[in-house]
């Protein structure tokens, strides 16, 4: 098992998605960047607010991780992968769960990158948080962290169920999108911006639950409930994930 | 040609994807149009013929999906080299693929009103010419589909570039949406207006109801800018098409 993470991690680490992933992470803050000072110095007439700068990564999180592992956990299913480590005396069990580690690495490595190059943003152009403490900021990345990774174990258990299969390539990335517009809409109705929430029964408690316990919806706006429901939601993702690919990925035929 | 295209069009009306696409455009469009889920608020003032028209951009989300897929397996099994051999040139591949994917187009659209008229929209004349505007706009889409699906051999690269261009147009309707209206000015704003319209979601929107008029530059504006995007697409895609190396 810990031959195969080993082996995992390493070709994850030098692989070119990898590098490409984090450049884009680099190339966006930096655009969002040149965009806002722009907008700031031109139209808004005052100096650029770290607020609105320092979270721009969850804009991007679900997909750039989605993509990301996307890429490279296909690889396994190419040139006889798995069953070459299956040869080798890996279990089928090993070959998923350091897989899925794998995926949540990135989407913490991705995280931490992309704090890393926010926090160097805020410090050199901007002004400083007005709306956000020390503690704020931190309990953001956090989820943020957590999320990601999440989002990286479920993206990647769900290539290796479906490897081989068309749809592994579009189910991830469109997952990622659908959430993201439909939380811009439960979030419209949950905290509408005149007037208060008019949803009751079934659709109230529907909206709230993804609101609260979906991590794709963490990644919609800042932290608004308390840290054990974001800590119980990306764990039951990964649960899930871990449960349902074990058993779909040891029943598997692979071609 | 004809026969490429024929053998595409026996092919996409087999295609497992495009039945439940076209089931799911009948079914969706109908149960939204009429409102069976008991939408309210917004959606329940919006009216049957708004509502049919707010559903329509899932075929954008469809045509994401099912152009890179059904387009990229000409690079497996070496069937794109078999119909080279077959003395059919890329490019002739190319027009059976996109003309192909318009029809499907045309096909969907049709299960799309069908839902929409039963679900109870009634007002015929607008109707027609948004979903002229609309078949317009995701013309030029596919067209901008087909470019990727024929330049990106790998599939999951491919499936990474189409909904990259679906999350940047989304992401860019919104940013648009602010930029028109508080920041561009003049000229500027003009010039905005036209890149806003060049995306399917930005015409959708400015049928929608939600965004504010000026957006809208005017039904065969929105026209004329589909058809320059379609033509720009088409030309990327064939230029030293011929001259390129397959594997």
């Amino acid at each position: 098992m810990f031959r195969n993470l080993y082996a995992d991690t390493r070709s994850i680490l030098l692989s070119r998605a990898f590098r490409i992933a984090l450049w884009a992470i680099v190339i966006y803050q930096g655009f969002y960047l040149i965009f806002m000072k722009c907008l700031y110095a031109f139209i808004v007439g005052t100096a650029l607010d770290a607020d609105d700068i320092s979270f721009v990564f969850t804009g991007i999180a679900a997909f750039i991780v989605t993509a990301a592992t996307l890429f490279i956990t296909d690889r396994e299913f190419s040139n006889g992968c798995i069953r070459n480590k299956l040869i080798s005396g890996v279990r089928r069990s090993d070959v998923f769960l350091s897989s899925v580690c794998g995926g949540m690495l990135q989407g913490a490595i991705y995280t931490i990158f992309a704090f890393l190059i926010s926090a160097i943003f805020t410090m050199l152009f901007t002004a400083g948080f007005i709306d956000y403490s020390v503690p704020e900021v931190a309990d953001y990345w956090l989820v943020t962290t957590m999320t990601s990774m999440a989002i990286g174990a479920f993206s990647t258990a769900l290539v290796l169920m479906l490897g081989g299969n068309k749809l592994c390539y579009v189910i991830g990335l469109l997952l990622a999108f659908v959430m993201k517009v439909w939380d811009s809409f439960i979030l419209d109705k949950l905290y509408p911006e005149k007037g208060s929430c008019t949803l009751i029964g079934a659709k109230l408690a529907v909206y709230r639950f993804v609101d609260k316990y979906i991590p794709y919806s963490y990644l919609m706006t800042r932290p608004h409930y308390d840290f054990g429901s974001y800590i119980i939601g990306c764990f039951a993702m990964v649960i899930l994930s871990v449960v349902i690919g074990l058993i779909v990925f040891n029943k598997k035929e692979l071609k | 040609m004809i026969n490429l295209y024929k053998a595409n069009m026996k092919r996409i009306t087999g295609n497992f994807i495009f039945i439940g696409g076209c089931v799911i455009a009948f079914l969706a469009t109908f149960v939204f149009t009429a409102n069976l889920i008991g939408m309210r608020g917004r959606f329940e003032d919006f009216g049957p013929d708004r509502r049919m028209f707010f559903i329509s951009i899932a075929m954008m989300i469809f045509f994401t999906i099912f152009v890179p897929l059904y387009t990229n397996h000409e690079y497996r099994y070496g069937v794109i080299r078999n119909k080279i051999a077959a003395g059919f040139s890329q490019r002739q591949v190319y027009f059976s693929h996109l003309f192909g994917h318009l029809t499907a187009l045309v096909i969907m659209m049709a299960s799309y009103l069908l839902g929409g008229i039963l679900g109870g929209a009634r007002d015929f004349g607008k109707m027609a010419v948004l979903s002229i505007v609309l078949v317009f706009a995701l013309s030029g889409y596919i067209a901008t589909m087909m470019l990727i699906s024929f330049r990106i051999l790998k599939v999951v690269v491919l499936s990474i570039a189409a909904f990259l261009i679906l999350e940047v147009s989304y992401n860019g309707t919104m940013i648009g949406n602010a930029l028109i209206a508080f920041v561009l000015k003049g000229t500027a704003k003009q010039i905005g207006i036209v890149v806003y319209n060049m995306t399917v979601f930005g015409q959708w929107f400015t049928g929608t109801g939600l965004a504010d008029d000026y957006i809208n530059p005017g039904r065969p504006q929105q026209i004329i800018i589909s058809a320059v995007v379609i033509l720009i697409m088409v030309f990327l895609t064939v230029h030293g098409l011929e001259k390129r190396d397959l594997k």
